[in-house]
């Protein structure tokens, strides 16, 4: 029998551990081009780097759905003249009908807080799979308004709930009843009318597990419906301040300007909770990083460029160069790295409109000139240059999910043990292990609504309750364990003796196999930034707006620039389809509207 | 009360992690009682047990023969994973010898979870007996061996699946039921892998700091 693990989408070929490059490897049935390597992706501070791209799970969503032409309704809506009540948006996927069930209700000011450990909400809602019967939204009332104190049965996907910006609210629903559009400045400011503070799936508090619809069409992807949800969301944000201003004056009210509806996305509140996910799925966070490294990989291979796709790249620079100078933040750090962004983006545009790109491999000729800029540049480029190219792109969403657990490879000889730390380990070495420094952080779940959080191993309590991310302690211990073995023996024998070290091993082969599984960088050490591996992984979301308010969590805005339901739904010529598409897909770097 | 496989998962993990278990055996143990319990086993009340009774200390010593690996009173989470993997690298003649097993089912969900992960089917046999189970992906054909034949020797080998034992099963999605007392008795264990909150902790959470109602 053969303990060789079956090869999911785009692993590497067993042979070649060392490189993501070997002959064996392909992704999505087309062989491998020259990837970086992990060494130099998988850092702290280039994951911190990292934008939204066009294999984001928000883009592929929309992509998806406005080629179905889905069709939002409103089959329940029971608001009353305050906005307050429920109501139910229902969207068709892929051939099945999901229902965002929405419970606005009234906040006590004192009550409001973004923290996920409050316990009530403007509005909170639920993702039902179906369309809700009376008996259903009646039944479920209780519990969603209640979110984690709720039980739920497996025809809710996802949990949620979001507090209105009351500035942002109330100004827009005012505005309208008043007649006139809101102020643009203040859209512009916020970027949002309500935020949301978690999104729940998988399964927590009994709602469907992800295994149960995994393989539904339309819900194959990562997170797909979490990001159908936040959709659902903004569109009852938008729908509810209009409500709102049509009870104030009645027929006197105007709706909200197309291009606001636009603009306007979801805020969200991130903190830690976002971290340990990557860690402790591995092959998810491989298949994720080598898809998008596989489509940059693939810009650099394009041997030429049409006047069309050299203007696009122009277009898009100059949305980037634009869009950053929007990117206002109170976080120093953040912004020192924005104002040497926008400085490189001037300089670049300014060197290709003296020195036009090379006309063979034009966007490899992109990438050389931002050698020496910053990681905010190069990792913008990126997902700028992904942009061009999407018929080569697109396609690797489909291999973003990977539904493999890691597992023990136990008849691996230790000498092939030796040769998988010698490939991908290295970087433990540069950590002291005998410094305080090196192991100043804990990872644990607090009690507090079971938020994982950051300790000080020095300072707090709880160190013995943390998570095993601790790598180079681990892996410093597996290479002692094992320098006196000899190379024939096997794996599960050394485990026999040494069953502290099964968890290390099982993570170092995950490794051998998914080369951009493990984060190259000490995650309980005192320079570790947890806010690194939050751009990270909603950069994968398509967040925007990046506003880190510590090292620890972020506001960010969801969906904004993507069309809205009504925009999916608007008529258009048949020999304009490609081309609608294109459009509704084309929401990269997003500029603020101008004046409605 | 009904619960999903995730809950399930990760309160058996950390239950087990509570009682002294090892990051990678909790992990297994969680898959093996989710295994079980969409297997019409009732794994929650079955790990209960086990981790009420489990004592973690080492490994007992486990006598190795060229082909054959001997073990006496195994606990599942402990000897028992070892010797799963000591078998899985070891599948052309590897075989383990075992007596009085304790917590027979659940190691029966430790080999359902690798059945599926290496594509493998699991035989065991009573020694001097026609009596033999098989354990594949989809389930196992007598889920009492263990306990029945407790006082005698046993026989485990491994063998790659094929035909219908190597296609997984997707139909499992039924309600996953669990005793209530049962339940809260595992949630009180996960429980003690939490660290008590702290105003300092608190501070650096999401949302901390900023005015709420802006």
């Amino acid at each position: 029998m053969s303990n060789a693990i079956t090869p999911p989408h785009m692993e590497l070929g067993k042979a070649d551990t060392n490189t993501p490059n070997g002959t064996q490897a392909n992704a999505c049935g087309r062989p491998l081009p020259d990837l970086r390597h992990p060494d130099v992706v998988m850092t702290l501070a280039r994951l911190g780097s990292f934008f939204p791209h066009r294999l984001s799970f928000m883009r592929s969503f929309i992509r998806r759905i406005a080629k179905e032409n889905a069709s939002l309704t409103m089959p329940v809506c029971a608001l009353d003249a305050d906005g307050y009540g429920h109501l139910v948006l229902t969207l068709p996927v892929s051939g099945y009908d999901y229902s965002l069930i929405a419970y606005s209700r009234p906040l006590n000011a004192d009550e409001r807080t973004d923290r996920v450990i409050a316990t009530k909400w403007d509005a909170s809602f639920c993702l039902f799979d179906g369309i809700p019967t009376e008996e259903d939204i009646t039944a479920l009332a209780d519990q969603v308004t209640k979110q984690e104190a709720g039980r739920y049965h497996h025809k809710v996907l996802t949990l949620s709930r979001a507090n209105k910006s009351l500035r942002l609210f109330h100004h827009v629903v005012e505005s309208l009843a008043s007649g006139v559009q809101p102020d643009l400045q203040q859209i512009k400011a916020i970027g949002y009318l309500m935020r949301t503070t978690a999104v729940y799936g998988n399964g927590k508090f009994g709602i469907a597990d992800r295994d149960r619809i995994a393989g539904r069409p339309g819900l194959e992807g990562p997170f797909q419906a979490e990001m159908l949800t936040v959709f659902l969301i903004r569109e009852f944000t938008l729908f509810l301040a209009d409500y709102c201003a049509r009870q104030i004056s009645g027929e006197a009210a105007i709706g909200l300007a197309p291009s606001y509806r636009r603009y306007l996305g979801i805020g969200n509140s991130t903190g830690l909770g976002m971290a340990p996910f990557l860690v402790n799925h591995p092959a998810l966070l491989h298949s994720w990083i080598m898809a998008r490294e596989v489509a940059f990989a693939r810009t650099q291979s394009v041997p030429c460029i049409n006047d069309d796709q050299y203007h696009r790249f122009e277009t898009l620079l100059d949305r980037a160069y634009h869009s950053c100078h929007d990117w206002q933040v109170e976080d120093q750090i953040q912004m020192d790295r924005i104002i040497i962004l926008r400085e490189e983006l001037a300089k670049l545009k300014a060197d290709i409109s003296a020195r036009p790109l090379n006309q063979e491999y034009p966007f490899k000729d992109v990438v050389s000139r931002c050698a020496s800029y910053s990681l905010e540049t190069q990792e913008l480029m990126v997902s700028l240059l992904i942009e061009l190219i999407p018929d080569q792109v697109d396609g690797l969403v489909d291999c973003m999910a990977n539904p493999h657990t890691p597992k023990l490879i136990p008849s691996m000889t230790i000498a092939e043990l030796r040769h998988i730390l010698d490939d991908h380990y290295r970087w433990v070495d540069a950590v002291d292990g005998s410094a305080e420094t090196s192991d100043a952080h804990f990872w644990y779940t607090s009690e507090e609504k079971l938020e994982p959080r950051l300790g000080r191993r020095y300072e707090e309590p709880g160190q013995e309750l943390e998570m095993p991310f601790n790598i180079p302690r681990y892996v410093g211990a597996l290479k002692s364990a094992i320098t006196d073995l000899p190379d024939h023996q096997i794996v599960a024998e050394l485990l026999m003796g040494r069953p502290d070290l099964r968890h290390i091993v099982r993570r170092v082969q995950t490794t051998a196999i998914y080369p951009y599984a493990e984060i190259r960088d000490n995650l309980v050490g005192d320079a570790c930034r947890p806010i690194d591996l939050l751009r990270c992984k909603l950069s994968f979301f398509g967040a925007s707006k990046f506003d880190p308010k510590s090292d620890r969590w972020t506001r960010i805005t969801l969906y904004q620039g993507a069309p809205t339901a009504a925009d999916l739904m608007a008529e258009t010529e048949p020999d304009l389809a490609a081309s609608r598409l294109a459009e509704l897909d084309d929401w990269i770097f997003v500029l603020s509207p101008s004046e409605a | 009360m009904m619960v999903s496989a995730n809950e399930i998962h990760h309160t058996i993990r950390k239950a087990s992690l509570a009682i002294g278990l090892d990051h990678d055996r909790a992990t297994d143990i969680g898959a093996a009682v989710v295994w079980l319990a969409r297997h019409g086993q009732d794994g929650c009340a079955i790990a209960e047990a086990m981790l009420a009774a489990t004592d973690t200390a080492p490994p007992l010593v486990m006598t190795k023969a060229k082909d054959q690996l001997k073990l006496s009173s195994p606990r599942p989470a402990i000897e028992g994973i070892a010797a799963i993997d000591w078998l899985i690298a070891n599948p052309d003649d590897g075989c383990v010898v075992m007596s009085d097993v304790s917590d027979g089912v659940l190691l029966l969900g430790l080999l359902g979870v690798a059945a599926g992960q290496y594509n493998s089917v699991f035989q065991i046999s009573v020694d001097g007996k026609n009596h033999k189970a098989r354990v594949t992906m989809t389930g196992c054909t007598n889920w009492t061996i263990l306990s029945d034949s407790r006082n005698q020797t046993m026989s485990l080998t491994c063998f790659p699946a094929s035909g219908e034992d190597a296609i997984s099963n997707p139909d499992y999605y039924d309600d996953l039921i669990v005793a209530k007392d049962v339940w809260e008795k595992l949630a009180a264990l996960a429980y003690k892998t939490y660290v008590p909150s702290s105003e300092q902790s608190r501070l650096s959470g999401a949302g901390a700091g900023l005015n709420d109602n802006d």
